[in-house]
């Protein structure tokens, strides 16, 4: 696995843990933002091949954040995953709606989370 | 000590400040949310905490943050399943809470009952397979294409199946039938070989932590919840449910929902 690199955005300290370890486990590069502006200032620094993205964020939400990011030429090409703990139907639909590539549901599967996020990446032509 | 010559005008001035006519922001009003808006929040903050309480367990009792003893593996395994449970627990209270608040949304498209039944055999054939219990599918095929809400009738079967398997014995039978019933319903019947059920306790079947048999629910435990979520599901609908059964023969769980011809084409307002 090569130095990938993946924005994890999540408002809850355990769950960015969480999903850090899970993936750094596999030697992908994680980087972490607990709300969207931390998530945009570090966007402004390095260009992620994906994004991890709670829906539920304090201020901008991720699906907010999601859609300036697709519109923006220079982020549009980054894989957005949305995450959510929420079971409302429809969360896929508007997530689908706001740009996102895909859905993750929380709980996050700890043991298929890498090989969902190696197939995203794959998909989009980038072999972790 | 500096003294500030400016000190008095500062403070004519700090004066004069508090005095202005202060522009204010109009005071925040009470914070209303929906029904649907407050169980989507209710969601959110009871099933976040449960992503890292069982991720971390998962992780752990997988021995992938190092090893780990046959004690701690067992302990990690009871923290993930009764996590599941928990989980299992507030999914089906929220749903209870969206069926009486009329925001649960149905979704009625063109759907393949026996295409459903065979999912909900495959998610339940580990606990078939390891009671050696037989689960055969008996479908009208002309129901193919009839107009209903698929994830619907999929807890509906999965409700009854996981029930039928729970109350039978090693080397039962359970059969699921999907058939027609009248012009405008389908009727869903899992016929079990089980324990069956006296009369006198039927009518605690479809309601909430109502458990029959202490024994049995020990040994399968079920969040308490299946049976009357799935009747709140049907009527909700229009429809009923419904049971047969005869202590020692087995039981016969029924549900009829409203469904639209094959061929009739839901149209959105």
């Amino acid at each position: 696995v090569a130095d990938e690199s993946i924005l994890v955005v999540d408002d809850n300290p355990a769950s960015l843990k969480l999903v850090r370890i899970v993936l750094e486990r596999k030697g992908y590069d994680v980087r972490t933002a607990a709300d969207a502006e931390e998530a945009l200032l570090q966007l402004s620094q390095l260009k992620p091949g994906l994004i991890l993205m709670d829906v539920h964020l304090p201020r901008m939400d991720g699906l907010e954040l999601t859609r300036r990011l697709k519109a923006d030429a220079a982020t549009r090409d980054i894989v957005v995953l949305a995450l959510t703990a929420s079971t409302t139907k429809g969360d896929e639909d508007s997530a689908a709606a706001a740009g996102c590539d895909g859905y993750v549901a929380k709980p996050i599967d700890v043991h298929s989370l890498p090989e969902v996020v190696a197939g995203y990446l794959a998909a989009r032509g980038v072999t972790p | 000590v500096d003294s500030n010559p400016e000190g008095g005008r500062l403070g004519r001035k700090g004066v004069e400040a508090t005095d202005l006519p202060v522009a204010r922001a109009p005071a925040p009003g009470p914070v209303h949310w929906t029904r649907s808006e407050l169980l989507a929040h209710a969601s959110h903050e009871l099933r976040d905490p449960l992503n890292t309480i069982i991720g971390f367990a998962e992780l752990m009792s997988a021995g992938k943050v190092g090893s780990i003893s046959d004690d701690h593996k067992e302990y990690l395994g009871d923290i993930v399943n009764s996590s599941h449970h928990l989980l299992d627990v507030i999914d089906g209270l929220l749903d209870i809470a969206r069926l009486a608040s009329g925001s649960m949304e149905f979704c009625n498209v063109a759907t393949d009952p026996g295409r459903v039944v065979a999912e909900v055999r495959e998610v339940l054939d580990g606990l078939a397979s390891s009671k050696r219990i037989r689960v055969d599918a008996e479908i009208d095929s002309a129901l193919a294409g009839a107009v209903l809400d698929p994830s619907k009738l999929r807890d509906v079967l999965r409700s009854y199946l996981s029930n039928a398997l729970k109350f039978t014995l090693d080397g039962g039978h359970v059969t699921m039938r999907v058939l027609r019933d009248g012009p405008q319903g389908i009727r869903v019947e899992v016929v079990d070989t089980g324990i069956g059920i006296r009369p006198e306790d039927t009518h605690r079947l479809f309601v909430e932590f109502q458990q029959l048999d202490a024994g049995m629910a020990k040994k399968c435990p079920g969040t308490g919840l299946g049976l009357a979520l799935t009747r709140r599901i049907v009527e909700a609908q229009g429809g009923r449910v419904g049971v047969r059964s005869e202590v020692g023969k087995g039981s016969t769980f029924w549900a009829v929902l409203p469904c639209g011809q094959p061929g009739d084409t839901p149209r959105g307002g």
